[in-house]
């Protein structure tokens, strides 16, 4: 047995040797985490890349490509908050869509532009000045269930969004009277007033085509959703994933489904999100922080997409309350903030500051702005509503004295960086003499705060986005400044009345063509100069991808389709 | 011994009347709140039947407790799914990582502190105590993310979560480090206190003086004595650990029990957030118990009222 000097000097060694690997381990660590941010070098705003490494002189960065998570069997997809339900008829947030849109089909697609494609529905016209329209539909095509698709199927699916009470039911009841079966291919729709944006209600994912045998007699898409898509349910385990897979019967052989298996893994946290698309686990990963784009193009093997959605972020303001309810107040607040550079510093180039309230992508958007920065034309409107600052402190006030005091608030971690966009605001604010307090909201509370009706809101200025899911100019702009849709019935959070507004809102809901774009750029002028909030930014999305993954398309209303995705090797 | 199991039986009682109160200390419709904001006020009422909220308080408790036993859980408001299935996967997953957790701790841990120990006030003592503040003073976030950047991102050698949900021993070795980093430190202390402590006593130093091996002395007879508080402190550990890691979890998008209770109370999930917590408080309580009732039997001294208390 060894004596005690040698094992003491054993223990000795044992100690210095942990030590040391701890040592060796953190510097590791910080290696690791400096090569991967050593990418990120000046300017440039990101562009989609193909992410050939760069050869810099220092060090490299990731030495190896991530190994490919599972081969070309299955697509592995990372996405931050998990799906509501796949009865689409009843679902109302963007999760519960992209994956619900591998399993349905509609009767119309949008493309990456917006434009509306025959989808299950190969033809249509449109008769009777617009109040009827007649569907041609594809033939041969079968439900995931057996079950045949024909006019009958659609007429179920939408008789039962026109009769029960589902979430989305109010995309098409005040719209629709009534669906008829012409023949077996051939399907009659019948509105209660020509309707210019019908088609893209046709094409939300709320108007899946569901095979009727799921819904009807007890059984619930919630449990178990038939669609006519290459892709069908195999579990749903809340809180951490949905598996999909492939549908051999799918009938567009051409497209047929590339993977037998589509996980989506719900990844909450921001960063480990694009660190499981770094370290070959995850195949794609949606929403990447704005701070870690540069990072991820520069590893190889990945490509980050940056593409302009149609959300509009805006502060919005009480219309009903002074000094709010005054014009050149609210104007002067437009031009009192720079959205440029908000977009540039607070969002790293991932977005553009609005030109209208709807974004360039939304269908029937004219350019009526945007409010350029000038914060000395500002002080000249407030001066003339009469906030001066009469005593020198640097903070404006009325003719009695009063200092103009408001409350911003804002969620926290709902839209990329909301809440450094609002501490923005408040500086910029601040800059021009008016004293801004900044409060944080957790997000359920504030819908159901935003949401209540005038006498029971303490609403000053407030940060919100919106983006109208329907990708058309209706449905981002009534809901949100029509007089009939004040909180709590509709989304028009800052109570904006404008009697003329009003009418072309009513104008274009009934308009078809060319005269119905004319209607709404008078609409979206008036709205603009009324300034009813301030009209911040359109946010831009961030998608990452291995760069053998192909075939993704992103649409601007905020949906990831990856229903034709494929694997490229090499 | 039967003292700690009777304290076991109203620690129970009380996590699950205060877990039952909750749903009527909230404003508004008991009925309502469990049935969710989507359910229609039939729904409502057939719940309100169902679970006999029209009854007395005391009833509806002892109701509630039968339903608890026969595991009949409920449903969740948000998925509408059985929460028992839920519960139990996830709480499966909290065990296998607090297991792998904690012993990872005691690995790191009791060595270090026994280092620490035989050199104390020497240099080999600074550096491991130094390692133990900065392994609990380090924000857990921050270490799970740098474990994640150096074993996943950099060199590819262990995944950095589980795409298929089977949770297997590699998945387990990233969060269950970062949790044991954590763990390891109060460990380390104890232990070398507990060591400091015992190897100043007679028992030691006459040990010593029979001139029996140093090796022999101080693992034999000092360490089995002085692992006792450490015993404790390691329980303790576990027991925080099985009451769900969340922000590991999250970081690793681990399905554990913590980030299921967090989900589910953003979303407003009653049902669930009261299994959830009966859960969570449930196994501390069993944890602590299990703990004590181990030190008693490592210790004989505590085993008769007379012994002197540790």
């Amino acid at each position: 047995m060894p004596n005690t000097k040698q094992l003491r000097a054993l223990s000795n060694k044992l100690a210095i040797s942990i030590i040391v690997l701890v040592v060796v381990v953190a510097a590791l660590g910080l290696y690791a985490y400096k090569a991967a941010n050593r990418g990120a070098t000046k300017s440039t705003p990101i562009a989609p890349t193909t992410s050939t490494q760069a050869a810099s002189s220092t060090a490299t960065a990731p030495s190896t490509s991530p190994k490919p998570a599972s081969g070309k069997d299955t697509l592995v997809v990372a996405m931050g908050t998990d799906i509501v339900t796949l009865d689409l008829h009843d679902a109302s947030d963007n999760p519960s869509y992209m994956v619900g849109r591998m399993i349905y089909e509609y009767l119309v697609d949008l493309d990456e532009n917006m434009h509306i494609k025959p989808g299950l529905a190969e033809s249509w016209e449109v008769k009777n000045n617009g109040t009827v329209w007649i569907f041609h539909l594809r033939k041969g095509i079968k439900f995931q269930d057996g079950t045949p698709f024909n006019a009958e199927a659609v007429k179920a699916n939408f008789d039962r969004l026109l009769t029960q009470n589902l979430r989305r039911s109010s995309l098409f009841k005040p719209f629709i009277k009534e669906v008829k079966v012409l023949d077996d291919y051939t399907v009659e729709f019948v509105l209660k007033k020509p309707f210019g944006a019908f088609l893209y209600h046709l094409a939300h994912g709320a108007a899946a085509i569901m095979s009727p045998k799921s819904f009807q007699n007890g059984n619930s898409p919630k449990k178990n959703p038939i669609g006519t898509g290459p892709y069908m349910l195999e579990e749903w385990v809340p809180g951490d994933r949905i598996v999909l897979k492939a549908n051999p019967n799918y009938w567009n052989k051409a497209k047929a489904p590339h993977f037998k298996k589509v996980i989506f893994k719900i990844v909450p946290d921001d960063q480990t999100r694009m660190r499981l698309l770094q370290s070959g686990d995850v195949d794609v990963a949606l929403r990447i922080p704005p701070q870690y784009v540069k990072e991820l193009n520069k590893t190889k093997g990945i490509v980050v997409l940056v593409r302009p959605t149609n959300r509009v972020i805006f502060i919005g303001m009480n219309n009903l309350v002074p000094p709010l309810n005054n014009v050149l107040v609210r104007q002067a607040l437009n031009y009192a903030v720079d959205k440029e550079a908000i977009v540039k510093n607070v969002l790293f180039g991932l977005g553009e500051p609005a030109d209208s309230p709807i974004a360039p992508l939304t269908h029937g958007h004219c350019k009526v702005g945007p409010y350029p920065y000038d914060p000395k034309k500002a002080k000249e409107l407030l001066a003339k509503a009469g906030w001066k600052d009469r005593d020198g402190d640097g903070v404006l006030e009325d003719a009695n004295g009063k200092e103009l005091s408001l409350t911003l608030w804002t969620p926290r971690g709902r839209y990329v960086g909301d809440y450094d966009m609002a501490q923005a605001v408040q500086q910029y604010l601040q800059n021009i003499g008016i004293k801004v307090k900044l409060q944080v909201w957790e997000w359920a509370s504030y819908v159901k705060e935003l949401f209540k009706p005038p006498s029971q809101t303490k609403r000053q200025l407030f940060l919100i986005g919106w983006a109208p899911s329907t990708g058309d100019a209706d449905w981002g702009i009534r809901p949100l400044f029509y007089s009939k849709m004040w909180a709590p019935k509709g989304a028009n959070l800052w109570f904006y009345k404008n009697p003329e507004a009003d009418k072309l809102i009513e104008q274009q809901m009934v308009l078809l063509g060319e005269k119905r774009m004319q209607a709404l750029c008078k609409l979206q002028k008036i709205i603009f100069n009324d300034a009813p909030t301030i009209f911040m930014v359109v946010m831009y999305d961030t998608l990452g991808l291995k760069k053998q993954v192909k075939g993704v398309v992103y649409l601007p209303t905020e949906i990831v389709l990856l229903k034709y995705a494929y694997w490229e090797q090499g | 011994m039967a003292k700690r199991f009777l304290f076991l039986f109203i620690t129970l009682l009380g996590a699950s009347f205060i877990v039952f109160m909750i749903i009527h200390l909230l404003p508004g419709d008991p009925a309502r709140i469990l049935a969710g904001p989507e359910a229609t006020q039939q729904e409502v009422e057939a719940l309100r039947h169902r679970l006999g909220l029209d009854k007395p308080l005391v009833v509806q408790y002892a109701e509630f407790m039968a339903r608890i036993l026969r595991g009949d859980f409920g449903k969740s408001i948000v998925t509408g799914k059985p929460i028992s299935a839920l519960i139990e996967y996830r709480f499966v997953n909290t065990l296998k990582l607090s297991i792998v957790g904690i012993l990872l701790s005691m690995i790191i841990g009791i060595p270090l502190g026994i280092l620490a120990a035989l050199h104390r006030n020497s240099r080999i003592d600074q550096l491991v105590m130094g390692f133990a503040v900065i392994g609990v003073s380090t924000p857990i976030f921050v270490i799970a993310i740098f474990l994640m950047l150096v074993f996943s991102v950099k060199l590819h050698l262990l995944p950095a979560t589980s795409v298929t949900g089977e949770i297997t021993l590699r998945h387990l070795i990233l969060p269950g480090l970062a949790l044991a980093l954590y763990g390891a430190a109060p460990i380390a202390r104890m232990t070398r206190a507990s060591m400091v402590e015992v190897l100043g006593k007679e028992y030691i130093k006459v040990a010593f003086s029979f001139g029996l091996p140093r090796r022999i002395v101080i693992y034999k007879y000092a360490l089995k004595n002085a692992l006792i508080p450490v015993v404790t402190v390691t329980g303790l550990i576990f027991g925080y650990m099985l009451a769900g890691a969340v922000i590991t979890e999250t970081v690793f998008s681990y399905p554990g029990l913590g980030r299921l209770l967090i989900d589910a109370i953003f979303s407003r999930d009653y049902p669930l957030i009261q299994i959830g917590i009966l859960f969570i408080a449930a196994t501390f309580a069993l944890v602590n118990t299990a703990v004590d009732i181990l030190y008693m039997v490592i210790d004989p001294r505590l085993r008769s009222p007379r012994g002197e208390t540790a």
